[in-house]
């Protein structure tokens, strides 16, 4: 059973774990929490959905451009609504505010066009289950589970040992230095932004496959956001496991404690950590608010 | 220059408070204040008739609705127009212009033409309230029909027995919508759709008696109170019976994922399942389920009664249950199903057919009445021993005004909806 | 006026009251809170346990909700205003979440999802004694802001770190700021049990929370003014709107974004209406007459 327990936590971290990658990503460059970050992956499932279900396109296909189309959307997100703000130096709870309309506007905007009908995703992978010994994994659940640990490696080479990627921690580090070191930052903040959008994607089309597709799709970023402050605001890899982490943790509650008070138990665990240890498990060190 | 402002603004916020308030008498103790309408000139136009002295409120005294002869009979249908369950909603309007269409055609209520007036309850309490007083008060409107959730019937409970006007509730199964919790009778309320602890037990004799199944588990969705409500009387009529309900687990919607709660079922390996959930959820439910490992037969209530079920759940739901209001399923309902979808491209859900109930049913009791008068609408409601709609034949009983009508299953076979069978 | 009219205004009211707590909050001091409909929550159940179970009058049971209200935004308040920004918004969003996860859970004092209903009406004219209420909130909450603890609170909006450095104690008007928005929270949420009769968890969700804090932003940070106009203007808007309901949510979401980005004062600024204002409108443009005549 824990073991059982165990395996269904870990597929639903791991899609938590590609949502808290772009909160880490946002957050390392711009000091904020990308609120609208879940929605970008709601449309990403929508968009996926689009030219799946209806285009009836090979699904390959369908999710390069779910996945290119949320990284457009989140870049577009950050040109049009953060980027003055950042500018004009205006303090980072601004930023939150304009990510909480974008949430409101993204939602909105589907449920008015598309409309709030849930939405099946068309059978990809047959609808069974493997099992290992007494362990059993839905097939859609590895393969997303495979889809994630290859994105995850990808990025963190792309992080560590591409010149883009040090670039990107540069801008990370200090952003005025960078920028004095002739680093392009604006540039460098829509790459990222556009990396973080496409994860999003990614993951969006991951849950819709699993879960449907709905404009509130995007309420999961709740738990990943939880996810990337245990594991450190602005770290990749405190993402993923922090990510993992949340997703094993909820499992066990509801299995074992209780599931209608297992939202009480992640929010008091999110405060815990808040109080002891602010910075998460590899944050840099967090300052208050100076 | 402050202190001036301010004065001002007390001065002014005072002045609109009681320019604001017709004189009221202030009501019997058990229900809101009753506000003369008739007071406060409304613009230009015509008045309301003047009602006796509105200072007698626990009376019978109506709100009559003055209109001459070959004005029309106005009546209000609130549902979701435009939230997560706008389908539902959409679909009772539908079912409602419909009808009123139809019974238009065919000479009208006592000689007078129909009217729908529709508002947007979003399927919130707070919208529902809103949009009631906007029929009554603005709309002048003699009878609501609406809505399905239970939570907005009870809202709007309070402001139904003030203003008189009898309001009909769809698929509210709640008892507390016509019954409050004290005991009493809320005198203006009523439904069409029977209620949970009738379909909690129509289940558990069904699948004892029936399908003949001894063990059970049931999972709730403890943010939802129908949910909760039909678990309940699930598991009591079931145990009552004979049965046992092996484990009971718990979860809320929006989770999405249930495979926690499911595997301790597996694990126990029931005959049965019962699902008392909303379609989305149910799909879901039973794919984990299924993945699961879980071979039992997966029961549930009328929250699975959309057409959108089947494209969501696939084959898992091969071979299962659940209790309805009777339905599409029906030949009776095909012409109406017919006509609907001609009109609106679309499936009809069963809303819209408990609208077309509602409206023939205060047709009916408008007839018995003789009178197009909101107050003896509710006497011949309250007093309906026999009414057949599309939905069947039911009578209300005064004490409750809950219809008996019987519930009917269907079953899902070959991946369509099915009719098994009439319950009592 | 007609009972519709009537009781669209004493929702506005009821709103009002709970938004002026997070003007104060959100509007003089500049944290931002997604919980605050958990106070109301709070407020709105102990209000109607208390009378509705233990017959106690009106009046003293939204005075107890509110003031239950209050001192859990104490503790609460103790506990993660040292947080930074965007924490202190996550930990209060779990806040209000949990509440509205917790009265779910205790069916036997709550209703649960089923709801506690048949709450006793208020009493008297329900309008007059709402808009009463109302008056009163608003004075209180004019009188702190054109206090000191309106000029500290202020002062620690515009710097905190200068503000600290001039010995004012910000954890604890802070705390101050945080336990007042309570305290309108709570009273609001009485008000609301006993309007409706019937409430239920559902109805004080991280929505209610969100609308709070868009009114106030587009009524202007640091204007009371702004709030009131704009809490009004939210809560009559769908009436009026009816037939673009879908589209209300979207545009509230687009005026977020555009006020934030391009007034982030919002309607009216840090000014607040006074004489003044029309004295200058009226000066300005007179100018401005003058100057195109001239030309």
């Amino acid at each position: 059973m824990f073991l059982q327990q165990l395996v269904n936590g870990i597929s639903v971290g791991g899609i938590y774990a590609m949502i808290s990658i772009g909160y880490a990503l946002i957050y390392s460059l711009l000091g904020f929490s990308n609120w609208a970050h879940g929605d970008v992956a709601m449309i990403g499932a929508y968009i996926g959905f689009l030219f799946f279900a209806t285009a009836k396109l090979p699904f390959p296909i369908a999710l390069i451009i779910a996945i290119v189309g949320a990284g457009l959307l989140s870049l577009l997100n950050e040109r049009i609504a953060y980027r003055r703000i950042r500018k004009n130096n205006s303090p980072t709870m601004f930023l939150m505010i304009a990510a909480m309309g974008v949430s409101t506007i993204l939602q909105n905007f589907i449920t008015v066009t598309v409309g709030p009908k849930f939405l099946t995703y068309p059978t990809v992978v047959s609808v069974s289950t493997i099992k290992i010994g007494k362990l059993h994994i839905g097939v859609l659940d590895a393969v997303s589970l495979l889809v994630v640990l290859i994105s995850i490696i990808l990025l963190i080479l792309l992080l560590n040992k591409t010149r883009f990627g040090l670039a990107l921690k540069a801008c990370a580090s200090n952003i005025a230095v960078a920028s004095i070191l002739g680093i392009n930052v604006d540039a460098y903040v829509m790459w990222v932004f556009f990396l973080a959008g496409s994860y999003a994607g990614l993951a969006g089309v991951l849950l819709g496959m699993k879960y449907t597709v709905y404009p509130q799709l995007g309420n999961v970023s709740l738990k990943a956001f939880i996810a990337s402050v245990f594991g450190g605001l602005g770290s990749v890899p405190g993402a993923i496991i922090g990510g993992l982490f949340i997703g094993i943790m909820e499992g066990m509650i509801t299995a074992f404690v209780n599931p209608g008070l297992r939202d009480i138990f992640t929010f008091s665990f999110l405060i815990i950590v808040l109080l002891i240890r602010p910075s998460g498990l590899f944050g840099k060190n967090v300052s208050q608010k100076a | 220059m402050k202190k001036l402002f301010f004065g001002v603004l007390v001065v002014s916020m005072l002045a609109i408070s009681l320019v604001g308030c017709a004189p009221t008498a202030t009501a019997a103790p058990t229900t809101a204040p009753v506000v003369a309408t008739t007071a406060v000139p409304t613009a230009g136009g015509t008045n309301p008739a003047p009602t006796a002295a509105a200072t007698n409120p626990a009376s019978t005294t109506a709100a009559t609705v003055d209109l001459s002869k070959t004005e029309p009979i106005k009546i209000g249908y609130i549902g979701d127009l435009s939230g997560s369950t706008a389908v539902w909603g959409q679909a009772g309007l539908n079912g409602a212009l419909l009808t009123a269409d139809e019974i238009n055609a065919n000479g009208g209520i006592l000689g007078r033409q129909v009217e729908i007036v529709s508002a947007d309850g979003r399927g919130q309490a707070a919208d529902s309230v809103n949009a009631l007083n906007k029929l009554i008060d603005e709309d002048q409107v003699i009878a609501v029909i609406g809505t399905n959730f239970s939570s907005c019937n009870i809202a709007m409970a309070p402001i139904a027995d003030a203003k008189h006007i009898p309001l009909l509730a769809t698929a509210a199964s709640n008892p507390l919508v016509t019954v409050d919790k004290n005991g009493n009778l809320l005198p203006y309320s009523f439904r069409i759709g029977f209620i949970d602890p009738f379909q909690g037990q129509v289940l558990a004799n069904f699948a004892y008696n029936q399908l003949k199944f001894t063990t059970a588990a049931i999972i709730t969705n403890v943010a939802d109170d129908y949910s909760v409500g039909l678990s309940n009387y699930f598991e009591k009529q079931f145990v009552a019976d004979g049965g046992k309900v092996l484990i009971k687990v718990e979860g809320q919607s929006g989770d999405n994922d249930y495979r926690a709660q499911l595997d301790k079922i597996a694990a126990l390996n029931p005959q049965v399942l019962m699902i008392p959930w909303t379609y989305k959820d149910v799909a879901l439910i039973a794919n984990q389920a299924r993945e699961a490992g879980i071979t039992a037969v997966l029961i549930g209530g009328d929250g699975w009664d959309s057409t959108d079920l089947l494209t969501m759940a696939g084959p898992a739901l091969e071979g299962g249950f659940y209790t309805s209001q009777a339905s599409y399923a029906n030949d009776v309902t095909k012409p109406f199903a017919a006509a609907y979808t001609a009109r609106f491209n679309i499936t009809p859900e069963t809303e819209a057919l408990f609208t077309h109930d509602g409206l023939y049913w205060i047709k009916d009791a408008l007839t018995r009445a003789g009178a197009v008068d909101s107050v003896k609408l509710r006497d011949a409601l309250e007093n309906t021993t026999t009414f057949t709609g599309l939905m069947g034949t039911m009578s209300i009983d005064p004490k409750t005004h809950d219809p008996s009508k019987p519930a009917v299953i269907n079953t899902i076979k070959g991946g369509k909806f099915v009719y098994y069978g009439s319950y009592k | 006026m007609s009972g519709y009219y009537q009781g669209l205004l004493i929702l506005v009211c009821i709103n009002l009251i709970a938004v002026l707590g997070v003007s104060i909050l959100t509007g003089f001091t500049r944290l931002f809170s997604f919980g605050n409909a958990g106070f109301m929550s709070i407020g709105a159940y102990t209000a109607a346990i208390l009378s509705s179970n233990f017959n106690v009058p009106f009046l003293p049971s939204i005075l107890a909700g509110a003031v239950l209200a209050t001192f859990i935004a104490f503790l609460l308040g103790k506990l993660t205003l040292n947080l930074r920004g965007d924490y202190f918004l996550i930990a209060t969003l779990g806040f209000g979440e949990s509440v509205r996860v917790l009265f779910n859970y205790i069916v036997p004092v709550t209703g649960g999802a089923q709801g506690f209903s048949a709450i006793p009406v208020i009493p008297g004219n329900e309008l007059l004694t709402v808009a009463l209420i109302t008056i009163v909130c608003i004075a209180i909450a004019r009188s702190i802001i054109y206090s000191k603890y309106g000029r500290n609170i202020m002062a620690i909006r515009e710097d905190e770190m200068a503000a600290q450095a001039v010995g004012i104690n910000v954890a604890s008007y802070k705390n101050f700021a945080f336990t007042t928005s309570g305290f309108f929270a709570g009273l609001s949420g009485g008000l609301w049990a006993h309007y409706f009769t019937f409430i239920s968890p559902l109805m004080f969700n991280l929505d209610k929370s969100a609308e709070m804090t868009i009114v106030v932003v587009i009524g202007g940070l640091g204007s009371l003014t702004g709030t009131i106009i704009a809490s009004i203007l939210v809560t009559v808007l769908p009436e009026i709107l009816r037939a673009a309901s879908e589209y209300r949510m979207l545009a509230y979401g687009i005026a977020v974004v555009l006020i934030i980005n391009l007034w982030p004062s919002g309607l009216m600024g840090y000014k607040e209406f006074s004489f003044s204002w029309f004295r200058t409108l009226w000066v300005s443009t007179k100018t401005l007459i003058k100057k195109i005549g001239a030309k």
